[in-house]
């Protein structure tokens, strides 16, 4: 099917929390910032974005979209934390995605596979990881895109979650300063660099102005209703950021 | 004419006696009376074979042909941040990364892995018209075989050639290279003198076809 607009990213993208209290997902998909730019557009558009995704997921599924015999005029891309990881869980062969502090299984699968999914987040960050590893994954995931991209005639436009490389969560961060990295081989290769992708976080809009973000109903026993998200008025900005880009462009 | 090699133990020539002229890129490069580089080392991962691969271009070299051999699918690359550089993750290093085999590995991420790489230098290839050729090392050759991966279907050439059949008749798309005779004289299960000229016999012939 041809769309003329495609979006994939992680939760930002997806309209995290815009479903409110009343898990409202209509209203959430009509007030994320995809469905702004493309209705202010007058555009068809397809968002595959999934809330919790790695940047593993956000490529590979891109490719699949594409392969699947999708095509689009224009392919905004949203690079998420690069410290989350796509996995395969052993048990149900299902792909989760690891994040420092719990992993997004995303499906109801079996008991078993949660446990030894849970073993193997715990041990990959605990044991394996590092921030050096997940730059040298974002900058090979990028290749990857670049690449297919480029190869198949795919007009692409890409923006990042923040300008930080990972949530604040873990203890992992690095901020943008091109001074802390070392010349990765696969950066080298790439078209674009982290520096130039423009983050959502303080950029398309001010982090400190409390009426971008949802409200926090955790209090209220709702655990992912944290008001970490971008509101109806974060996902305008974002909105107006994309829509510039792209009549810029 | 410039050939390039990279890969693990196998190509390296590990065991043999004079393995720079034994190895089986001396060979074929002296088949074709080309230059050759020869950049593998032992214990390599595939994502070790892929960095490296890329930092030989990244660094101004070239070539005309890549001959990658990818390695035993459960080994991967750590990075000791403290002393900036890159190691073996490997089962050989029992003590040291037991945990990381019995909580975190399996075959499909290996299988994942393998064909992610693999996906990537193909693609960098075919965009810098390069002629390439790949093997495989022949341990888990059923599970390269046989288990589905996302980067699988991504590829463009998908004759696997493995460098030594070791499997059951049901195997029927391994092309064994060499038999059991050609590892006599060695104790690593690496191949001899004899073993290598196997391969690059083999070798030359699919070098001929991609060409």
């Amino acid at each position: 099917m041809h769309y003329n607009l495609l979006f994939n990213g992680c939760s930002y993208t997806q309209g995290g929390e815009l479903e409110g209290i009343n898990k409202d997902y209509e209203y959430r998909d009509r007030h994320r910032y995809s469905h702004i730019v493309s209705e202010r557009l007058e555009k068809t558009y397809d968002n595959i974005s999934i809330s919790g995704s790695s940047n593993d997921r956000i490529v590979r599924e891109t490719l699949e979209w594409f392969n699947a015999g999708n095509t689009c005029d224009l392919a905004i891309i949203q690079w998420s934390h690069i410290d989350r990881l796509e996995y395969i869980s052993s048990y149900a062969k299902h792909p989760v995605n690891f994040n420092p502090p719990f992993v997004f299984t995303g499906w109801g699968g079996p008991k078993r596979d949660h446990e030894e999914t849970k073993i193997a987040h715990e041990h990959f960050y605990k044991h394996y990881y590092n921030p050096m590893l997940g730059i040298y994954n974002f900058y090979k995931n990028l290749y990857i895109l670049e690449q297919y991209c480029e190869k198949n005639n795919i007009n692409y436009f890409m923006i990042k979650l923040s300008s930080k490389f990972s949530n604040k969560s873990s203890k992992l961060l690095l901020n943008d300063n091109p001074e802390d990295l070392t010349n990765f081989y696969w950066k080298t290769l790439c078209k674009h660099d982290w520096f130039d992708i423009p983050p959502i976080r303080d950029t398309m809009f001010n982090t400190r102005e409390k009426e971008n973000f949802t409200l926090n109903y955790k209090h209220l026993g709702h655990q992912f209703l944290t008001g970490t998200h971008p509101s109806e008025l974060g996902h305008q900005r974002i909105a107006d950021f994309i829509i510039n880009k792209i009549e810029t462009k | 004419m410039h050939i390039f090699f990279n890969g693990c133990s196998y190509t390296w020539g590990d065991e043999l006696e004079n393995k720079l002229e034994e190895r089986f890129s001396t060979l074929i490069a002296n088949h074709y009376q080309a230059e050759h580089a020869n950049i593998s080392d032992c214990g390599r991962s595939n994502d070790a074979i892929a960095r490296t691969t890329m930092e030989w271009f990244v660094d101004g070299n070239t070539t005309d042909l890549a001959v990658i051999q990818w390695t035993i699918i459960s080994r991967f690359e750590g990075y000791d941040d403290l002393n900036k550089q890159y190691f073996h993750v490997t089962v050989d290093k029992k003590s040291k990364w037991e945990h990381f085999y019995k909580n975190y590995y399996y075959d499909q991420l290996g299988v994942d892995c393998l064909f992610k790489n693999y996906y990537l230098l193909e693609q960098f290839f075919i965009a810098n018209k390069i002629k390439y050729v790949f093997i495989f090392h022949d341990c888990w050759s059923n599970t390269i075989i046989n288990l589905d991966s996302v980067w699988k279907k991504f590829i463009i050439k998908k004759d696997f050639h493995f460098l030594r059949g070791m499997f059951s008749q049901k195997c029927i798309l391994i092309n064994p290279l060499i038999d059991d005779c050609h590892f006599k004289g060695t104790k690593g299960g690496h191949p001899n003198t004899l073993g290598h000229q196997a391969i690059a016999n083999y070798l030359i012939k699919e070098i001929d076809n991609a060409l």
